[in-house]
Order: structure tokens, then sequence, then C-alpha cells
């Protein structure tokens, strides 16, 4: 696998990965970012220092570029066109923004972006891209190479984005003694182990035939787990409750319908739901074969 | 006159980012080939053929590679493709009967 150099986007500190979409350099990092994020309240476009954090979050900044921050902090101070506040998705938009990756030689394009900043700030920002530093860093390769345009699949940003905004529940699985401990832990585990397979069933069988029976014994067995000891006396902070409730009310509906065998596919966001929490249940328990559980215990 | 290298190259391509790695190949006029499908695990395995000198080739490979790298690592797969934190990987759901 190659790696891929850049910045850690809270501590700025150079680092190597072999995921494209990672953005922090530790654990620590990532919790501090989470942390700051969720406690910054929304920002003004007359909060200099702000933007300007914004703008430059993690970045090195030598003194060529300290040059083009000025700038950059100028322009957006003097912008008197801009709207005064911006909602309060729009900030996190501005953070997970493609420019506050490192720079490429290349053109980036994700193929269909959702754009929840009001047009004339990110009109205003594209002028920036357009003339800040990262660009001119780049600027000899940009002529010499061949152009190519980077492609980014929606799919795998949109996961990301998912587990980045739920990190309360990552952190959770990945450090699951900090937050239960004894009896609350294995019943965590249990039922944890019971989703994690359920959600992996819902993916095998997608954009695929499949039995109504099939079904119908995915349901009884959610249902078996949603009656357990276990999952009754879970304890109270479990973040998952929700989305199995919501799971097993989909799963049974299928179960109800009257064909005998239908295609069985997932909606985009249900996908990146499951991909998601596929991911987040991993770091706590294995993968179990569906056959190996029981879900009444 | 510039000298063509051809390389091929054999990828296992999930089917999540088959239509991004499909574009890749398209949008660069790269030949490939699928050599076959893996519905269990949902793959591909796809057989690309570039010329080594075209950096617009060099760059589609690194990309497609970063993308099914980066489903990997969703997947908590290895490299070769293999569960890290797996007990059971053999999944046979169908011969359940209620």
């Amino acid at each position: 696998m190659t790696d891929i150099k850049r910045n850690c986007l809270h501590c700025g500190t150079p680092m190597q990965t072999q995921r494209s979409t990672k953005k922090y350099c530790s654990d620590t990092c990532k919790q501090a970012a989470f942390y700051n994020r969720n406690t910054q309240p929304p920002f003004t476009l007359n909060d200099k220092e702000t933007i300007r954090a914004v703008e430059f979050e993690g970045e090195d900044l030598d003194e060529d570029h300290m040059d083009g921050a000025n700038t950059v902090q100028q322009e957006s101070s003097s912008d008197e066109q801009l709207p005064d506040k911006i909602p309060f998705n729009a900030s996190r938009s501005v953070r997970n923004y493609d420019d506050t990756e490192p720079p490429l030689p290349f053109n980036v394009r994700k193929s269909t972006y959702q754009q929840t900043i009001p047009e004339p700030y990110h009109a205003k920002r594209r002028e920036e891209d357009n003339t800040n530093v990262r660009s001119k860093r780049y600027h000899d390769t940009e002529v010499e190479e061949e152009t190519y345009e980077w492609v980014r699949s929606e799919l795998l940003d949109d996961i990301a984005d998912y587990v980045q905004d739920n990190y309360g529940t990552t952190e959770m699985f990945q450090y699951p003694k900090k937050y239960w401990y004894g009896s609350d832990l294995e019943k965590v585990k249990w039922v944890s182990v019971r989703f994690l397979c359920i959600i992996e069933n819902l993916l095998h069988f997608n954009n695929s035939n499949v039995d109504r029976r099939t079904f119908v014994l995915l349901n009884k067995a959610v249902k078996a787990m949603m009656d357990s000891w276990n999952y009754k006396y879970m304890p109270y902070n479990y973040p998952l409750k929700n989305e199995i409730r919501q799971q097993q009310q989909t799963i049974e509906k299928i179960a109800k319908s009257g064909d005998r065998s239908f295609r069985f596919a997932l909606k985009k966001e249900t996908k990146v739901k499951l991909i998601a929490l596929r991911f987040q249940l991993a770091d706590l328990v294995p993968r179990v074969k569906f056959k190996s559980l029981d879900f009444s215990k | 006159m510039q000298q063509n290298v051809t390389q091929a190259k054999s990828h296992t391509v999930p089917v999540d980012v088959l239509m991004d790695v499909l574009g890749i190949l398209f949008n660069n006029d790269i030949p490939f080939l699928v050599d076959g499908i893996n519905e269990h695990e949902n793959t591909l395995l796809i057989r690309t053929t570039t010329n080594a000198k075209l950096t617009r080739h060099k760059k589609a490979l690194e990309n497609l590679k970063t993308l099914v790298s980066d489903y990997s690592y969703y997947r908590r797969e290895s490299e070769s493709g293999n569960f890290h934190n797996v007990e059971t990987t053999d999944r046979d759901y169908e011969d359940d009967d209620e």
C-alpha cells in the first residue's frame, strides 16, 4: 500500500498514512479535535481569529505560508458582502472541506458535493483557493505534470463523515473499559456481537435475490435478542439501542411482506450507516457466524 | 519517439467502489478485463493494462489503489484481503432453515 504524507488537522504534525481520509495523527488528536468541535460555538465571519484557525487548521505555517495566511485573513475581514453569521452546520462543512486536506499536485473531484455553505461565502472561498499559498506551492509541478483529476468515492467520503460525526460511539467501542465494566461490559459485548452479525447479513444480502424466509429468520433472531435479559438490562449509555430498534422494525416489515422471494437493496444512506456501524462495532467484538450465535440467551 | 511500456496488474475491486473504479479506467483510457467475480465476497478481479511511462496512468492506478485500500480499511481487512479481527470468515446464511 502507498503511504500518503500529510499534516495532522489538529496538531499539524507531519504524518504518513495509508488511508486518504485519515485526518489526525493519533487518537489523542482525534479526540481533542472532537471535543473542540463539540465545544465550539457557531462563529461569525467577523471573528478573525476563528476564520483564520479554520482556514489553516492543522497546517504547518512556515514563513512563506504566513504571508498567504495574512492575505486570507485580510480578505476575510474586509469582505462586507459576506453574511454576518453562518449556520452551525456550515461551520462543520468548512472544516471538512477538501482544501483543509494537504495539497495535491492535481485536481480533486468529488462527484456530487452537497454544498451547505451560503453561496457568497463559498464563492469567496473559491476565490481564495486560487490565490492562497497552497496553490502556489505546487504551481511549477502543475504546469509540468499532466493534469489528472483525482476521483474520490462519494460512498467512502460519506462513511468517513458518518464515523467522524459519531466519533463518540467510535470512542466508546474503542475504549469500552472507560465506559462499562464487569457485567455491563459483558452485556454490551453480547448484544454488539449479535448486532454486528445482523449488519453483516444485511450488507451481504444487498443487491441480491433473497428468500423471504431468510428475513423471517433474521427477524426472529433480532426479536429474541431484544427480548433477552442482556438487552433489557443493557447499560443506559449504550449508543446503538435506537439503531437496533430501527433495524428490527425494518427487518420485520420485510419479513411480513407477501413476496416469496424478492430483490433486496439497501438505500445509499442506510448502506453508509451500516458500513460505518460495522466499522465501529468491529473495534469491540469479532465477526461471528450467524449459525454459531444464540440470540435468545 | 516515446516507447510504450505496458504493465499488466490485477486488482480486487469491491462492488461498492466499482463505479468509481470504472470511472477512473474509462476516463483515462486504461484497457481492462474482468478476470473473475466473487459473489460471496462481492468483489471483482480486474486486470488493467497501463503504460508505465504515462503519468496519467500512474496517477490513475494510484487513485484506484487508494479507493480499494480505503474501502478495505472500513471493512477492517488487511491488504491481503483477510479480516484481521475475525473468528470465522466463512458465512453460509442461506443454509439456515426456519
